[in-house]
């Protein structure tokens, strides 16, 4: 029997049919085509599969898609503004923070939940909670570069966005 | 990429009743929170139930109250970041914030409850040892009403819970911490920080006024199926001034009692040497909280 998913995803409302063995990630890529959120080791440990679900970090390749009902969900692509990239993804750009880029996405999310949650979060807090998203190919420094940087951005320019 | 998970059906009651019903009914139907351990062992074919009854509609099961001199009720539903956020338990019950903060990364302790994470009752965990120093009790809802399980007693084997068939955790009861505990747990990792434990040390303490030990928890993760009191060990501390010697006396008690598994983030003489190390330090970063207490 399938399951009615009503939830917000990227800011609009969206109403769909899912059958109870598939997860968010499959749903997401297959369906409303969010190339963003990648399976990438299948367990919840490499976070390429991060999307934010009511604000909070969660690993879509193990949460049933059902499970988004009722649910505000954002993938990287519900960043931008107008056309305007987040400052998180401009700053990964603007300091190496990605080179191949696949699991760039999975880190913005898990940023931006952070600075929600704790905008004046230590070195160390940070390291804490971006340990979740592995990168295989900057080496991490530039990462955190440019989470600091976005953090200043944000406050600067008092950024409300999505 | 993705494994594809086998059909089951996927319930969803609106009290905890129509739950317990559903459940009692059908034994190849199973109960499902967060979800996190589930997704994997179904994505890897290792359990294929029926049909799974959804938790996260019933009202009432997440919350986190405390009551003074009555203790601790939180919901079975209600996540582990939730716990580790928690000013509340940060300042009656830092232990349990403070082990709720090492599990896992922070989606899953997002996604993943601490009813689930007992009822999972897989031995690498960091929630549930600490429960057990804290002799927490847990509430298991049926059609035939509540009862309530030590937290000590709830395990029976690997993956193996005092749970009966349609039985439901919907309640932790943590009791009133006696003035003047102090504790600590310490995760052991041999795979990166977000792993889980090789081994695990949950430690309380508290001192009378002579700053003698006059109360003590040591309980180890990791070792054993279920988490193991190493009561020789307290009894060793009580009555006695905190010191160096008297730490490594109680570590080498507890090394000398253990007889842990091996699995794949230790073998057994490993971590047993581990034991000894982690039961020292944590009795050691206890101990310096009660000099705070004490002055």
């Amino acid at each position: 029997m399938k399951e009615l998913i009503r939830c917000k995803l990227n800011g609009v409302q969206q109403e769909f049919e899912a059958a109870p063995n598939e997860t968010l990630v499959q749903v997401l890529r297959e369906r409303f085509h969010l190339l963003g959120v990648r399976e990438s080791c299948g367990v919840g440990v490499c976070g390429a599969c991060t999307v934010l679900v009511d604000g909070l970090p969660a690993s879509s390749c193990l949460m049933l898609a059902a499970f988004a009902d009722g649910c505000s969900i954002q993938t990287v692509e519900g960043l931008p503004q107008q056309g305007e990239l987040h400052p998180l993804q401009t700053e990964f750009w603007h300091k190496g923070g990605t080179q191949c880029g696949y699991c760039t996405p999975g880190f913005i999310l898990s940023a931006k939940a952070m600075l929600q949650e704790m905008p004046e979060a230590t070195d160390e807090q940070m390291l804490e909670w971006l340990s979740g998203n592995i990168c295989r190919c900057t080496g991490y420094t530039r990462i955190l570069e440019a989470v600091e940087a976005a953090r200043a951005e944000l406050k600067r320019t008092g950024y409300v966005g999505a | 990429m993705s494994s594809l998970i086998r059909k089951f059906e996927l319930l969803h009651p609106d009290s905890v009743e129509q739950a317990c019903g559903w459940l009692a009914e059908n034994d190849e139907c199973r109960p499902i929170a967060g979800g996190t351990a589930l997704a994997i062992l179904l994505k890897q074919g290792l359990f294929r139930p029926e049909a799974l009854v959804s938790l996260r509609d019933i009202p009432g099961l997440n919350y986190l109250e405390h009551k003074a001199g009555k203790g601790l009720r939180i919901g079975a539903m209600f996540s582990q970041h939730g716990l580790e956020i928690s000013d509340l338990l940060k300042a009656h019950y830092p232990i349990l914030a403070s082990a709720a903060s090492k599990v896992g990364n922070i989606r899953v302790r997002c996604q993943s409850t601490i009813g689930g994470t007992l009822c999972e009752a897989d031995h690498q965990a960091d929630v549930p040892p600490v429960l057990v120093a804290l002799d927490a009790t847990l509430s298991a809802a049926s059609r035939n009403g509540i009862r309530q399980i030590a937290v000590a007693e709830f395990y029976r084997g690997h993956y193996e819970t005092a749970l009966e068939p349609g039985e439901i955790l919907i309640e932790v009861q943590v009791p009133e911490l006696a003035t003047g505990t102090v504790g600590t747990y310490l995760k052991h990792v041999t795979g990166p920080i977000t792993d889980r434990p090789c081994v695990g040390v949950a430690v309380l303490l508290r001192a009378d006024e002579g700053g003698r030990i006059a109360a003590a928890r040591i309980v180890v993760g990791g070792v054993s199926y279920q988490p193991w009191r190493v009561a020789a060990a307290e009894a060793a501390l009580l009555g006695e001034p905190p010191s160096a010697s008297l730490f490594e006396k109680a570590a080498a008690i507890a090394y000398e009692q253990a007889d842990p598994l091996s699995d794949l983030r230790g073998s057994a003489w490993y971590k047993r040497e581990m034991v000894n190390v982690f039961v020292r330090r944590a009795l050691e970063e206890a101990a310096e909280q009660l000099t705070g207490v004490q002055s």
